[in-house]
């Protein structure tokens, strides 16, 4: 085991890892103001990379632009799945709701299999595809967007939730729905915010990873599944435990297929996930719920 | 001031309101007693417009507010400080308070929020030591406070108080109580007072109702009820052993 390519691995799976994170932040927050697993959370990332892709190549737009319009495309897109599919039957369990949005998940892949079809697309890398070598190991600029930006969201995240009275009264929905609209907050609204703000994050994330995997109309199922795994690992409902699970899972997964095989690339997340929630059913840095009677 | 008129609520098949009327002069605290499950909190949460009667309505400041939502309600200056506190844990004390002006914010006026929410710590000065506390660590009565603080945050004409003696000892139900008809007297604030403890809600009140399942069986001067054979034996009993 030499330190290049441990840094190898290392640089390769917060990549990946900010993206999981990324997503499973969207997974916290739709929770949290719900109370629901919106498992369309996958789609959102799929729709960011691929109307990348596609504003690029309709309207001759510069990268950023596309990947802008795109963010913001995929905002409407669940400002849409909102009020369509979730804001008609309010008030159904949550296990309920659940399944309407692992439908509404099969329907936009569905969809986006429709008009962009099977095959895989890249996105040009941001700023050029000269590796930079640090300490023997090669990082692609690429990489140091996928870092940047996603810290760039955390930061911004945190500033909304605790500077920004939307954002606290988004908080105050998740920890008491009664009281908060008793404040005369609007819970419907906070309810599709929050899901504006989930597509947007998965959005963001599926751009900017998309010069390094590709993309494609079905990207969103394991992107998803892997998010969820983060945003349990975290534990389930603490936005910077999701997306430090994102980036725990994203190394240990690259580790894994550099030391092991990476044939089981996929499988050690779950196998992850699967061995934590033996030991610590409420996540890495979630608490223990404990019910005061 | 709030005017009710037969109202009737159901929950599914079940009613828990029955043909209530009621109604709430400027200026006057008005208690509502009754035993557990005789409709009390759901009286209140059919005002504050969480929960919508089947039929009747609810006219507030000359308006029939039956089908308008809380939102809409508490921006029109109708407070409800609900049953058990519901304070916002995790957060702060200071963002409690801000939240509860969250009906006034899109006017854009930060300035005349900060100095509401000094005003809360003049009134309650155990919150403004413990502004930067999650809620969620104060003891019950600070809480209380901290609630009753917060819906004064909206601004209201007409405050709604639900059970604020629930879980405190003697002592400071009896601050509680004195603050209540403080703010009558500094703000000019009417309230509608849910209890069960109906002797100290009865010896602030200026009227009083009694509920029993759903109905108002009696009503009058809070000093008639509280010499009412029939309050004393159901509802005092246990003040009269004392």
């Amino acid at each position: 085991m030499n330190i290049s390519s441990l840094l190898q691995y290392l640089i390769s799976g917060l990549t990946t890892g900010s993206t999981y994170g990324l997503a499973a932040l969207g997974f916290t927050i739709i929770f949290n103001s719900t109370g629901i697993i919106n498992f369309a959370q996958g789609e959102f990332v799929m729709l960011g990379g691929m109307f990348s892709v596609f504003f690029m190549k309709w309207f001759g737009l510069p990268i950023a632009w596309a990947v802008l319009l795109a963010a913001l495309a995929t905002m409407i897109a669940g400002a849409l799945i909102e009020r369509l599919a979730i804001r008609p039957v309010k008030g159904a369990s949550p296990i309920n709701l659940v399944i309407v949005t692992i439908g509404v998940s099969i329907f936009i892949r569905g969809l986006a299999m429709l008009v962009w079809g099977k095959d895989t697309y890249a996105l040009p890398a941001f700023s050029g595809d000269k590796p930079i070598a640090v300490l023997g190991a090669a990082m692609m600029p690429q990489s140091l967007w996928v870092l940047g930006v996603s810290l760039a969201m955390l930061a911004a995240l945190k500033a909304f939730f605790s500077h920004t009275i939307q954002g606290k009264a988004m908080l105050a929905c998740s920890f008491d729905r009664k009281a908060a609209s008793l404040m005369g907050i609007g819970v419907e609204r906070m309810v599709l915010l929050s899901f504006m703000i989930s597509a947007l994050i998965g959005a963001v994330g599926g751009a900017i990873l998309a010069p390094i995997t590709l993309t494609s109309f079905d990207v969103g199922v394991l992107l998803g599944l892997k998010g969820f795994a983060a945003c349990i690992l975290g534990g389930l409902g603490n936005p910077f435990g999701a997306a430090l699970g994102g980036l725990v899972l994203g190394v240990l997964e690259s580790l894994g297929a550099g030391y092991l095989s990476s044939a089981y690339k996929d499988a050690f997340a779950f196998i992850l996930l699967l061995a934590l929630l033996f030991v610590r059913p409420q996540g890495l840095f979630g608490r223990k719920s404990v019910k005061r009677v | 001031m709030l005017t009710l008129k037969n109202v009737d609520v159901h929950y599914g098949r079940i009613q828990a309101a029955k043909r209530v009327s009621l109604h709430v002069d400027p200026g006057e605290i008005v208690a509502l007693i009754g035993g557990n499950g005789a409709g009390k909190t759901t009286l209140l949460c059919t005002i504050s417009g969480l929960i919508r009667p089947s039929t009747g309505s609810v006219t507030f400041a000359g308006a029939d507010i039956t089908r308008h939502s809380p939102e809409r309600i508490v921006a029109q200056g109708l407070s409800h400080v609900p049953e058990g506190r519901l304070v916002f844990a995790p957060l702060s004390v200071a963002d409690n308070l801000l939240l509860g002006s969250y009906s006034r914010h899109k006017f854009g006026q930060g300035q005349a929020i900060e100095a509401d929410i000094s005003a809360i710590y003049d009134m309650f000065p155990v919150l403004g030591e413990r502004r930067n506390q999650p809620a969620g660590t104060l003891s019950g009565g600070e809480q209380q406070m901290l609630s009753i603080g917060r819906a004064l945050m909206a601004k209201p004409r007409l405050l709604l108080l639900d059970e604020p003696s629930m879980g405190l000892a003697p002592n400071i139900t009896r601050d509680i109580f004195r603050h209540v008809v403080s703010l009558r007297e500094s703000l000019g604030l009417t309230v509608l007072l849910v209890e069960q403890n109906a002797r100290s809600a009865l010896k602030i009140a200026d009227r009083g109702y009694v509920l029993e399942t759903g109905r108002v069986i009696l009503q009058g001067q809070a000093a008639e009820l509280l010499a009412n054979r029939d309050v004393q034996r159901a509802y005092l009993g246990r003040d009269l052993d004392a």
